[in-house]
């Protein structure tokens, strides 16, 4: 719990703190703009379309509940797990320093066991980017995550200890909705190429419930 | 493009939970208790070890999962079961292995529909498909697709392999009784080859969390939203639920939680902008 605040401290902190340094920053090579003519209360006033500046498309890999999914029988827990993840996002820029950057993403359906389930998880997202520096942007936002499953139905046979058993698959469409609480680092390798480790914080202040999951993305930005 | 989604499709994982009944039973309440019936009596294991075992099986295991709405709780005990002796009674049918609790007619017993979920120790072997079985699980009060109540029978037949529960470790017997609310809660075993499920049907060498099998088993039977994808649905059936004090009637819908969580996160949100505008107008201020 402490270190969401601390992140939130250092970034609200060093954000206070570079506004009061000289206009001298740049970003990936350009000049921030001298902020001598704009009068106070006028800086809201534009169409909020009007600052989205790019499009971005992300691919990359999501692990649910890090570290508390048990592995193997020896009781090891993963640490990251293969889902193919591909998503589209947006960027409105309403200051050099602050974005907002709503996305969409989609973990891939997954079959699960005999190609009796299919899984999809659809992310609804919001951040609130911080270029801390040229190649770094530091994330906070919220997600909507719609987990859907559907099952094709049927019957199989399992052990039971003794001998096989009856059970039954799944036939139902069902979708589960979480709302998480996220963090997210991002760093630009390119101008319009960057690696992403973006995690979002289930149940957040129920600890008992609390898991994190990830999402490890490359990101094209485009204007 | 098509080929490289069809690579990503190839790479994916498999992995399987299945349910113990053909139509997707479940509890109707998000909060279900646990408990150890007031009568029985375990060959080895006081009551209050019994009890003691019930919090880190529900806490440590099915509780941590956040997609799903269940709830399930330590009770302590219930009254004693009068009706019928739980520790010595035939409650389970040999024909079926899954222990479908039914009438009478080989020779059962009928056992009083239970409220939640009861855990009580049985020494009738007749009860358990063979020696090496640690316990059933008898799902014995249904109504439509619902689950009341259920009872998980540890076997406490004087001739069980091993000597069952008493002779495994402390965090082996809890992961047995988490494996039976597993049952109890409607799920059945996962697939031969997933031994990282505790729904797996067999004690493997060290049991710490849940594998994706449970987790993806009690999201489906347990979903923390209602059936669908509306968002307003969701935003309705949580303040319902978040209406409700009790935990006597909580619906498919339960929790409550994501929509108050996303309220916060909005309000973050909400913040950060207005630190946003500040900023801004620091900026914007013209130099002295």
């Amino acid at each position: 719990m402490h270190f969401l605040f601390l992140f939130l401290i250092a970034t609200i902190g060093h954000s206070f703190a570079q506004s009061f340094v000289p206009e001298t920053n740049v970003r990936r090579g350009q000049a921030r703009p001298r902020p001598v003519a704009a009068p106070v209360g006028n800086v809201s006033s534009a169409n909020a379309w009007d600052k989205m500046d790019a499009w971005s498309f992300q691919f990359g890999s999501h692990t649910e509940f890090f570290n508390n999914v048990q592995s193997d029988g020896s009781g090891s827990q993963r640490k990251f797990a293969f889902s193919p993840t591909v998503g589209l996002g947006m960027k409105f820029s309403f200051s050099p320093a602050w974005k907002l950057l709503p996305e969409v993403n989609w973990v891939l359906p997954w079959e699960a066991g005999s190609s009796n389930m299919i899984k999809n998880l659809f992310m609804l997202r919001g951040d609130v980017g911080y270029e801390m520096f040229d190649w770094l942007r530091l994330r906070v936002g919220t997600s909507l995550m719609f987990l859907n499953m559907h099952g094709k139905g049927g019957k199989t046979q399992v052990s039971n200890g003794t001998g096989k058993s009856t059970f039954y698959n799944p036939d139902e469409n069902r979708t589960a909705l979480n709302n998480t609480f996220d963090l997210g680092a991002e760093a630009f390798f390119t101008k319009d190429w960057s690696a992403r480790l973006q995690t979002y914080t289930y149940s957040l202040f129920q600890e008992e419930r609390r898991q994190v999951s990830y999402t490890l993305f490359l990101t094209h930005y485009w204007e | 493009m098509k080929y490289f989604i069809l690579f990503l499709f190839t790479l994916t994982t498999a992995e399987a939970f299945t349910l113990n009944n053909n139509f997707a039973a479940s509890f109707k309440k998000s909060k279900v208790k646990v408990a150890v019936a007031g009568d029985s009596i375990c060959t080895g294991i006081t009551a209050q070890e019994m009890e003691s075992l019930i919090a880190p099986s529900v806490n440590d295991f099915w509780n941590e999962v956040p997609t799903s709405r269940l709830r399930l709780k330590s009770a302590g005990f219930t009254v004693p079961i009068a009706t019928v002796d739980i520790n010595t009674a035939r409650l389970c049918s040999p024909t079926d292995s899954a222990c479908i609790a039914s009438a009478a007619t080989n020779g059962e017993n009928v056992l009083p529909p239970v409220d939640g979920i009861v855990i009580a120790c049985n020494s009738n072997a007749n009860n358990f498909t063979g020696n090496s079985v640690l316990a059933v699980t008898v799902p014995n009060n249904f109504a439509s697709k619902k689950i009341k109540g259920a009872v998980i029978l540890i076997n406490d037949n004087a001739n069980i392999a091993g000597e069952g529960l008493r002779a495994l470790t402390h965090s082996d017997r809890i992961g047995v009784i988490a494996h039976e609310i597993g049952h109890a809660i409607g799920l059945g075993h996962a697939d031969e080859s997933e031994e990282q499920a505790l729904m797996y049907y067999r004690v493997v060498d060290q049991r710490r969390s849940l594998g994706q099998d449970d987790i993806d088993g009690v999201t489906y039977l347990y979903p923390i939203k209602i059936d669908g994808c509306g968002l307003f649905d969701g935003l309705v059936a949580s303040t319902v639920a978040m209406n409700k004090k009790d935990d006597s009637d909580d619906d498919q819908n339960g929790g409550g939680t994501p929509f108050w969580q996303m309220g916060i996160g909005f309000s973050l949100l909400i913040i950060f902008a207005e630190i946003l505008k500040r900023l801004k107008r620091l900026q914007t201020r013209p130099a002295f």
